[in-house]
């Protein structure tokens, strides 16, 4: 805003939000705006007549959010457009079943399943992407994710529209498996080039069972999944919606009544996501869920790892 | 917690379980010929021959995507052989095409086994359809879209994407200087919030600029606000009288009715606009006008004032210079502001996309900027 306006001189600052910048995050980006002009010996006019008008307005667009600037100087106007990253800072919630979500990866192509190895540390070393056609193995490079290896899993006929997609590391990396629809790929996932794909029934596919448990459980919900938790002794389950892959989504936790006749009853608040959640596994031990959703607004498709908590 | 309230708990709880999954189970299902109705004639899939209306080219883009899946426009005789998701296994030039399923496309066997589409049907006839369960999936022009759904039909309607705007064409007799105001003075005259509201029914948004708020977040920096005396003023200092003739097509309703506002407003102003069906197609006399609808090539606003530029431009026989490819918002909000301030084009109001969706349809999205009908994608589940 320098640019267009050089200091020192008193200003009338006016910010208005017309994007979806929820208010505490307006009222932080007034702050900054504030910081920033006394950077640039600019300050606001109070009482006093002010030398120049600026209106502020947050935007968002398809690309982000920008902040425009509309800056006032007797008969001159001059116009400053920047663009802002989106900050995607999920919200806390308090009673019941407490979500929290955080993106592993994300990709244009379809992402089936995902899974995360544990290094030595504890930290997640490896990441596996399992995709109609391919299984990549991502090594972390300081925070980022590098592809080091990739499989070709070969179609026994073209692939099904919606193929679903497992990965099952509960005995280890060195003895991974990853099914998809018809075929499946076992062998040491520390060492991809050992893996073995072959074609097999898909009766007893990981999906059949829990479409089976959610149809006894969840009926309505879209995908649901039993992970490992239990608050108040009762056992977790975490849940999307029922609407189709147009729309956005959510994932709900429900506390499973043990008693005969209790179902399952809504647990704290769920998460919102920005499209369909198109695959939804319990991540074995840990409390919590692998996620594949799509965003409607990118287009990508998005891998989450959603972890639980008892929240009293 | 007393045993009865523990119970009206319980109940409160399930009764939340039923209102949060409202619908059964999303997996697709395979099967099933997929009824459509549309108003454009299609008279051939050639791109070479030349369309009668911008609806016309704008179907046959669209029944070429499912052919070929990509925005390359394809013959009727390659369509058959195409990697798209269908191809046509029969067709009537101008009334009905049928697509079945291709079941070796790589991305998947679509869900549907067909798609049987109408053309030309009326837009009454196609409610009709809709409503006696004689097609699955109907266009509905924009301004119908508010009173289908009052009727109770499942309306999906697109964010507003393309743009309806007035052309000046080329013209010789005018000075640059001239052009412009008059330009500005016509601009200045529409009141675009009545087309919206009157015309549209709501369904739309006035313009102001070329790209929508959606898009850039930028829009609203671009007046869409009626100016009478700014627009009288600038008609006093262009001086001279001018006949103004402005055309649309003759087979558009909504073009007719805009046209015959915009001749009222300027009117009012002291301007004169008279009205003429498909004419003119260049300045012979006096300043010539076209109505041009235009659909966003994509939903990055750089990429889509690039292709409003590069078509409306040669049109209006103005040089529109397009954003830098590594442009960001500030770079595309200059060169928008640059084609505005040429009053060459006058953007007037964004258009949605609606479709009238019957009971059996599922996983309907109503296509994007640079998107085509999502058939591949569409199932067919149970009557609702």
């Amino acid at each position: 805003m320098a640019r267009v306006l050089p200091g020192p001189a008193k200003v009338d600052l006016l910010v208005s939000n017309m994007s979806s910048l929820r208010p505490e995050q307006v009222a932080a980006a007034d702050d900054w705006l504030k910081t920033m002009l006394a950077n640039h010996r600019l300050r606001t006019a109070g009482n006093q007549t002010a030398e120049a008008n600026v209106n502020v307005t947050l935007s968002e667009g398809v690309t982000g959010f920008v902040l425009v600037a509309q800056v006032r100087r007797g008969a001159d106007e001059q116009t400053a457009i920047f663009a802002v990253d989106k900050d995607g800072t999920p919200g806390k919630r308090a009673g019941g079943v407490a979500l929290q979500d955080q993106l592993i990866w994300e990709q244009p192509g379809k992402i089936l399943d995902f899974a995360l190895v544990q290094g030595p540390t504890g930290d997640a070393s490896q990441l596996i992407v399992l995709e109609v056609g391919r299984l990549a193995f991502y090594a972390r490079n300081a925070a980022q994710w590098q592809l080091t290896n990739s499989i070709t899993i070969p179609p026994m006929r073209p692939w099904l529209r919606a193929p679903r997609g497992y990965i099952d590391l509960s005995h280890g990396g060195a003895q991974g498996v990853a099914l998809l629809s018809g075929v499946q790929c076992k062998g040491d996932f520390t060492n991809p080039s050992a893996i073995e794909c072959s074609f097999v029934s898909q009766e007893s596919a990981p999906w059949a069972g829990q479409d089976a448990w959610k149809s006894r459980v969840l009926e309505s919900a879209g995908d649901a999944s039993p992970i490992s938790l239990e608050c108040d002794s009762r056992p977790v389950a975490l849940a999307t919606g029922g609407g189709d892959w147009t729309q956005t989504d959510f994932i709900q936790g429900y506390e499973i009544g043990t008693q005969k006749g209790q179902g399952a009853m809504a647990s704290g608040n769920p998460i919102e996501f920005k499209g369909p959640i198109t695959a939804l596994w319990s991540n074995g031990a840990t409390a919590g869920a692998r996620a594949v959703m799509q965003n409607l607004q990118t287009g990508n498709f998005e891998a989450h790892l959603v972890t639980a908590t008892c929240s009293h | 917690m007393s045993r009865r309230r523990a119970a009206t708990s319980l109940a409160l709880a399930a009764a939340l379980i039923v209102a949060v999954h409202a619908e059964a189970s999303h997996r697709p299902r395979m099967g099933g010929t997929l009824r459509f109705e549309i108003g454009a004639s299609v008279n051939s899939l050639d791109p070479n021959a030349k369309p009668a209306t911008f609806k016309e080219a704008l179907a046959r883009d669209e029944i070429n995507w499912l052919l070929s899946e990509t925005r390359k426009v394809i013959t009727e005789n390659e369509g058959a052989g195409a990697g798209g998701p269908f191809r046509v296994s029969d067709w009537e030039p101008g009334k009905r095409v049928v697509l079945v399923a291709n079941e070796n496309w790589p991305q998947g066997r679509p869900y549907l086994d067909s798609i049987e589409i109408q053309m030309a049907r009326s837009a009454h006839d196609r409610l009709l359809d809709l409503d006696l369960d004689r097609a699955d999936i109907v266009e509905i022009a924009p301004e119908e879209a508010r009173r289908a759904s009052e009727r109770g039909v499942h309306v999906s309607v697109s964010q507003p994407d393309e743009l309806l705007a007035l052309v000046f064409l080329p013209s010789s007799e005018a000075a640059d200087a001239e052009q412009q105001k008059i330009g500005e003075a016509v601009s200045r005259s529409i009141d675009r919030a009545a087309i919206v509201n009157f015309i549209l029914q709501k369904e739309g948004e006035p313009a102001g600029g070329f790209l929508p708020q959606w898009s850039s977040g930028t829009a609203f920096l671009f007046s869409t606000a009626t100016d009478p005396v700014a627009a009288r003023n600038l008609w006093s200092e262009i001086g001279r009288s001018l006949k103004i003739t402005l055309g649309y097509d003759a087979s558009d309703s909504l073009e007719h009715s805009v046209a015959e506002r915009i001749s009222v407003d300027v009117r009012e102003t002291g301007g004169a606009i008279s009205v003429v069906p498909d004419g003119p197609a260049h300045s012979s006399k006096g300043e010539g006008a076209r109505l041009v609808r235009l659909s966003m090539s994509s939903p990055n606003p750089r990429e889509a004032l690039a292709h409003f530029a590069n078509e409306l431009g040669p049109l209006a026989g103005a040089e529109f210079v397009a954003p830098p490819v590594d442009g960001g918002p500030q770079q595309i909000y200059d060169a928008e502001r640059a084609m505005v301030n040429t009053y060459r084009v006058v953007p007037l109001v964004w258009l949605p996309r609606a479709y009238g969706l019957g009971p059996r349809v599922r996983d309907w999205k109503t296509p994007g900027p640079g998107e085509g009908w999502p058939f591949a994608d569409v199932w067919l589940g149970d009557m609702k």
